[in-house]
């Protein structure tokens, strides 16, 4: 039991009891937590990229568009400035049409190789429901073919829906695991490394 | 002015990327590789953006000592003593780093079992047969819980049989399904906002 | 030869780097077909409706909720960048939230936790009071970046949800881990819940806990269903060509696949 160790177990505790309500405890370890947090993600990005790049790319090299691209991310902080607030516009565009162009770049290679593996001979039983499901779930997500309102369409919806509840539970119990396992390695927190009752 | 050039701003940027991730000599300009170092770069320039905000709401909580101003305080302190701390030391700091293991990853690892409760509780409402899609998300979740552990396969030797068919083939068929729809719509969305059609981001209003 | 620099890959039709072009094509091709079929609506030409999706349908009676009871909206964007597809999609929705929500003198509380976003969504809200005719009501201490991380952001939304309680709690956009913390704090505390994510392994967990959720792509129909602007829908025509001629192309692969005869196909869709 050493003092960082009570001080994770007390924080561990404090979170914990938001099972309960919410109460001070919980309020104090909230804001202890969005106020490290947020201060941990400042330094890295001091650490990771603004250090760096202003001791050697600036000072050394003289990449001084690496300068001059930091310093219009920084015209976001005209967002605080009531009158001023639509100057921020420029780099939030930029940032969203890289947002955007990424997407379109980097999206369709992977996307391929997923219908490319679609390509499944129908020479079985379950290869042949494996197509089945996936065109009935692809068939759900058209929205604007007209025969979507006749009593076809409601069919398909409706054995759409079936197969993809059937999904959802699969996913959902696969995940259950995993959350508990996580529970379990906070107990053996508290127990073992804190309060050396467990071995 | 106002809206049009940062409309074309996104559509120009979106345009290079595109092409110049596709082409033979973009590739060997490396513009890919240059605009993803310039985009962390200038999303490290806006580093603040979000704090500065949070600084105002609190500041303002603790002046007009509005309820629970002391959590504000708390907050505060935290953040900013934990930020002039790492601008001194760097993220590798010895005080920084006891700091750092004391608190941060304790407080993120138990929010993320506190999940654990919350399953029980979600399952206990949502698991109730009340229609035929309900009962079949039940069912085969309970099949696919049974199967993983050994309990289920003392209960039914077939449990983990029936639970590997039913993660490799409707399952794995539905998510195949899913995401190419996925896949399709997000490049819908993409090139609705490089065409300018859609306009959220900048809203609606007259320059 | 153990020295040798890497060879320069053969380009694909002269210009594409190989592996891209088909993704490039495919791009392209959707593109046009969204380019024509919103040119078709803008100049008039009848445009098929989008099929009901019901989360959407009930955002205003949610919204209508929260304005009966005077409580708070909550708004979550999710932890995604502007680099996600589920965020680009969830801004057209917040957009007309906070229309709404300005028209009726509803509280919207919209949270973030990539301070980017943040930056964007401060811009669309303000700018949906100024629309609306009342920039005195939008408030920025409203929207609001909860920290970087995952986990102080969802435990910063639980601990406001917990303590103000709103009646009305949207989640569109990206989402991860931390759904079920979101949404099931959310079914505690009675709120009428509306989810969208494109992530598959969260969508249980809305459909377990909310009212309604969007499931997959109807979250990226969204701005066309609720503005209904024909321009729009015309677009999300032309996404459903798309999806046809993908499923047209797997059942031919599939056929080809089970004659053994489909490596030129997937040699065709590697370039």
């Amino acid at each position: 039991m050493n003092a960082q160790n009570t001080i994770a177990a007390v924080l561990t505790l404090c979170i914990l009891t938001i099972i309960w309500k919410e109460n001070p405890a919980f309020r104090i370890a909230e804001h202890l937590m969005v106020g490290f947090a947020a201060a941990h993600s400042m330094v890295r990005a001091i650490d990771n990229y603004i250090r760096p790049t202003l001791k050697t790319d600036v000072a050394h090299e003289g990449d001084y568009i690496a300068l001059a691209f930091m310093l219009f991310g920084a015209v976001m902080y005209f967002r605080h400035m009531p009158r001023l607030s639509w100057i921020a516009r420029y780099p939030m565009c930029w940032f969203v049409g890289y947002g955007v162009g990424y997407t379109l770049a980097y999206g369709p290679r992977p996307f391929i190789k997923q219908i490319t593996d679609t390509f499944i001979p129908f020479n079985s039983v379950n290869n042949v429901i494996y197509f089945t499901v996936t065109l009935i779930t692809i068939v759900y997500f058209f929205f604007t073919p007209r025969w979507r309102d006749s009593s076809l369409g409601k069919q398909i919806d409706r054995w759409a829906r079936r197969v993809m509840m059937m999904g959802f539970g699969a996913t959902f119990g696969n995940v259950v695991q995993g959350r508990i396992s996580l529970l379990l390695g906070r107990l053996q927190f508290l127990f073992r490394d804190w309060l050396g009752v467990m071995k | 002015m106002k809206r049009t050039i940062p409309l074309i701003i996104t559509s120009v940027t979106a345009l290079v990327l595109i092409l110049s991730q596709a082409t033979m000599l973009g590739r060997k300009l490396e513009i890919p590789k240059i605009l993803d170092r310039y985009y962390l770069l200038a999303q490290a320039g806006a580093f603040m953006l979000g704090s500065i905000g949070r600084t105002r709401l609190h500041l303002q909580n603790i002046i007009r000592r509005r309820e629970g101003y002391a959590y504000s305080i708390v907050l505060l302190v935290a953040l900013w003593g934990f930020f002039i701390l790492g601008l001194f030391q760097t993220s590798n700091g010895r005080v920084y780093q006891w700091v750092f293991n004391a608190t941060l990853p304790h407080l993120e690892s138990t929010t993320f079992a506190v999940i654990a409760f919350y399953i029980a509780s979600a399952a206990y409402r949502a698991f109730r047969m009340r229609n035929i899609d309900s009962s079949i998300l039940l069912i085969t979740g309970a099949l696919v819980i049974l199967g993983s552990v050994p309990i289920g396969e003392a209960m039914w030797k077939a449990l983990p049989s029936i639970k590997t068919w039913i993660m490799n083939v409707p399952n794995s068929a539905v998510q195949r399904g899913l995401q190419i729809c996925i896949r399709v719509g997000s490049f819908a969305v993409a090139l609705r906002v490089l065409l300018a059609l859609e306009r959220a981001h900048v809203g609606r209003g007259s320059d | 030869m153990l020295f040798a620099a890497p060879a320069t890959p053969m380009p694909v039709l002269g210009i594409f780097y190989p592996g891209e072009t088909a993704g490039f094509f495919l791009i392209f091709m959707l593109g046009l077909l969204i380019y024509v079929f919103s040119r078709r609506a803008g100049t008039g030409k009848r445009v098929p409706s989008i099929r009901k999706i019901p989360g959407l349908e009930s955002i205003d009676e949610a919204i209508g909720r929260a304005t009966e009871m005077g409580k708070a909206v909550h708004y979550s964007i999710g932890i995604g960048g502007v680099t996600h597809a589920d965020t680009i999609a969830s801004w057209p929705i917040l957009e007309y939230v906070a229309r709404t929500c300005a028209k009726y003198d509803t509280k919207l509380v919209q949270t973030n936790r990539n301070y980017l976003v943040y930056g964007v969504c401060d811009e669309i809200i303000k700018q949906a009071y100024v629309a609306v005719g009342k920039p005195e009501s939008y408030n920025p201490n409203d929207v609001r970046w909860y920290s970087d991380s995952q986990w102080g952001y969802s435990t910063a939304v639980l601990g406001y949800m917990n303590r103000d309680k709103p009646s009305t709690n949207f989640m569109f956009g990206s989402f991860a881990a931390e759904t079920l913390l979101l949404a099931e704090a959310g079914a505690v505390l009675g709120c009428m819940q509306i989810a969208g994510t494109t992530n598959i392994l969260q969508i249980p967990f809305f459909v377990a806990t909310c009212d309604y959720t969007l499931l997959g792509e109807e979250l990226y129909a969204a701005s066309a269903y609720i503005s209904k602007d024909p321009v729009l829908v015309g677009t999300v025509v032309a996404q459903d060509i798309m999806k046809m001629l993908i499923a047209a192309v797997t059942l031919v692969g599939g056929i080809f696949a089970t004659f053994k005869a489909d490596k030129w196909l997937k040699n065709l869709f590697a370039k």
